[in-house]
């Protein structure tokens, strides 16, 4: 009976002739077949035919072994279960066919009975799903794959979005296709979004973009170009980049070029000023030991004539030359205590304190008392001036404009004077220290602040004092400056910091 | 024998009596004049018909002794505002200029004796009166 083998819903409504079950059998869409006790066949799908190569138009009445010789024993023995009223079912198989291709299949074995509901044979439900199953291997390869190409992903955007530079792909047209967020954020706001998809050349001045496309070129022709540039970002900033230019190649051969630009621009300041430094330092070294070799050699020739006056008995000689020996001396000594205040000057660092300069001003005028009376210069000053800042910086920058301001008295005055005051700005005070002396050269200019460099005879200088009182303010991030002609000089400094007890 | 008047151009009190001193040996100088920078020595040189009033026929002095650092006008400067005057008088061009320094810094040196008038150049402390007087020797 038919519906022994179907198990249909609504068997009723499908019409049980041969016929149809002939269609059914023949037009299924997988290997189907039909055997009888003896493994005969009985009926089959032409899917039965073309899974398995045989070319035959009818192989009804023929053994299945004829047409599978080397079928496995365990196969086999299925068979022969399944004739007794076994259904054997065996999922998805892995095979190796003799020409060493794959094979996957499924098997489904069903004893059928005839009429008298005696085993009568069985039915072979047999589906090559080796695309499938190789699709499910390449499914599960795929997301593995996809896995790590997001993990990739993942990776190369913590590079680019942390690296403290700038990265950049261009495409053989010197449009940029990549960019982080570092070199993004170097256009102004309103031009982000104008920065991938362009060469934005246009944000550049000619010459520097004529340097760009001078090393794209040559990354694109030679594979690879570097090249520290100085150039003005978009966002107004000087920055000096090292930049790196790699060619590469997608996996449609199209050509791109990476950047890699790190900025030096510290680096190469500090590089800089070290130089400077190093020459200041060489000059400073040459004039210094040329300065004190001076004195040493002119003392060296008074002392030789000494004696050569003492032996011929001419002792007012001799004694003139001792006094010129002893100037010569305190010159040296002056020198190399001036030397000793601008290296300290230079070195040390700023620490803050109370300073009282009122108190610091008397003292001047105790030390320099016998200097300012026989100038007869009279010093200005107020009661009870405080600044927060270093004693030793305020002390020297005082003495030395202080005492200047004296030695450079206007003997054609008759007042003469020099005074001092302090004046709180806003986050700053400003220091004044004016004088009614002869005045300072108009071509002197800023040059005061140059290293032996002396604009008057009056007074012996090292001409160092200037250049470390500018040290000084330097060092306290002041500024100073002055006005100056035949009515005197007024010296102004500013620097941060405030008036006071009280930070 | 030509009698002579020098120029001592120095801010150094003691160098200048110690040059002085070297050069007394020399019978020919009359003069020994002092200038403690570059411009009291331009003002002597510029005050052509005083100076010479005063000293007939031994101004202007036959040789010039200079140093470089001084203040107000130095060495270097006062080449050059010597260069730029002397066309202006008769016989400037026949003085002899003496660079007399402890420098040895070659620049300097050669700064100096690229002017015409610079013929020779003599270190401090390196030269005695044997010496003066022989490198003078060979200009009179």
């Amino acid at each position: 009976m038919v519906h022994n083998l179907l198990k249909v819903h609504m068997l009723d409504q499908i019409p049980t002739t041969v016929e149809f079950i002939n269609l059914l059998i023949k037009e299924a869409p997988a290997a189907i077949a039909i055997l009888d006790k003896n493994m005969r066949y009985l009926a089959y799908s032409d899917r039965w035919l073309t899974d398995y190569a045989i070319s035959k138009t009818s192989i009804v009445g023929e053994s299945h072994y004829d047409y599978f010789p080397d079928l496995r024993p365990e196969w086999i023995e299925e068979h022969q279960k399944a004739l007794q009223g076994e259904t054997i079912e065996a999922r998805d198989q892995k095979f190796e066919r003799l020409d060493n291709s794959e094979i996957w299949m499924r098997r489904k074995y069903m004893p059928w009975r005839d009429t008298d509901n005696n085993i009568a044979g069985i039915v072979i439900f047999n589906e090559v799903t080796t695309a499938h199953m190789q699709l499910l291997e390449t499914l599960e390869t795929l997301k593995k794959t996809n896995q790590e190409l997001n993990d990739s992903k993942t990776l190369q955007n913590l590079i680019l979005e942390n690296f403290p530079d700038y990265i950049f792909i261009k495409d053989s047209d010197f449009k940029i296709v990549m960019a982080n967020r570092n070199f993004i954020n170097i256009y102004p706001p309103e031009k982000r979004d104008y920065v991938i998809g362009y060469t934005t050349f246009e944000e550049y001045e000619t010459e520097e973009v004529d340097l760009f496309l001078e090393m794209d070129k040559k990354a694109l022709m030679e594979g690879y170009s570097e090249i520290i540039e100085h150039i003005i970002s978009p966002d107004g900033v000087r920055r000096t980049l090292f930049t790196k230019k790699i060619r590469f190649e997608n996996n449609r051969n199209e050509a791109y070029i990476l950047g890699i630009a790190i900025d030096v621009t510290e680096r190469e300041t500090l590089i800089k000023t070290l130089k400077d430094q190093n020459e200041e330092l060489a000059a400073f070294s040459y004039r210094a030991s040329h300065d004190l070799k001076g004195p040493l050699v002119s003392m060296q020739r008074l002392a030789s004539y000494i004696y050569e006056d003492l032996n011929e008995g001419e002792i007012e000689e001799a004694k003139e030359n001792i006094l010129k020996i002893q100037k010569q001396s305190e010159n040296l000594v002056q020198l190399v205590a001036d030397i000793l205040d601008l290296t300290k000057a230079t070195l040390k660092d700023v620490v803050f304190e109370k300073v009282n300069i009122t108190a610091i001003i008397e003292n001047l005028l105790d030390k320099y008392d016998m200097l300012i009376k026989d100038n007869d210069v009279e010093i200005r000053f107020d009661k009870d001036m405080y600044v927060l800042s270093e004693a030793t910086r305020i002390t020297q920058i005082l003495e030395n404009l202080i005492i200047n301001g004296v030695n450079y008295a206007d003997v054609a005055k008759t007042q003469r004077f020099v005074s001092i005051s302090l004046e709180q700005k806003k986050n700053s005070y400003q220091l004044l220290i004016e004088d009614n002396g002869i005045g300072i050269p108009a071509e002197a200019g800023e040059d005061i602040y140059k290293l032996f460099t002396r604009y008057n005879t009056l007074a012996d200088g090292t001409g160092i004092g200037m250049a470390i009182v500018k040290k000084h303010v330097d060092k306290l991030d002041g500024k100073i400056g002055y006005t100056s002609s035949e009515q005197g000089t007024l010296f102004k400094l500013i620097i941060p910091g405030k008036i006071g007890e009280v930070l | 024998m030509n009698k002579y008047s020098v120029l001592i151009v120095d801010d150094s009190e003691a160098d200048r009596y110690l040059l002085k001193r070297d050069l007394k040996g020399i019978k020919n100088i009359t003069h020994v004049h002092e200038a403690s920078n570059g411009k009291e020595a331009l003002d002597f040189l510029t005050n052509h018909e005083n100076n010479s009033k005063q000293y007939p026929n031994k101004f202007p002095p036959l040789f010039i002794f200079f140093d470089i650092n001084m203040p107000v006008i130095d060495g270097f400067g006062f080449l050059k505002g010597f260069d730029e005057i002397k066309d202006g008088y008769e016989n400037y061009d026949s003085i002899i200029f003496i660079m007399f320094t402890t420098s040895q810094l070659q620049q300097e040196i050669d700064l100096a004796l690229s002017y015409e008038f610079v013929k020779e150049y003599l270190i401090k402390g390196d030269i005695d009166k044997t010496t003066l007087k022989e490198r003078l020797s060979k200009y009179h």
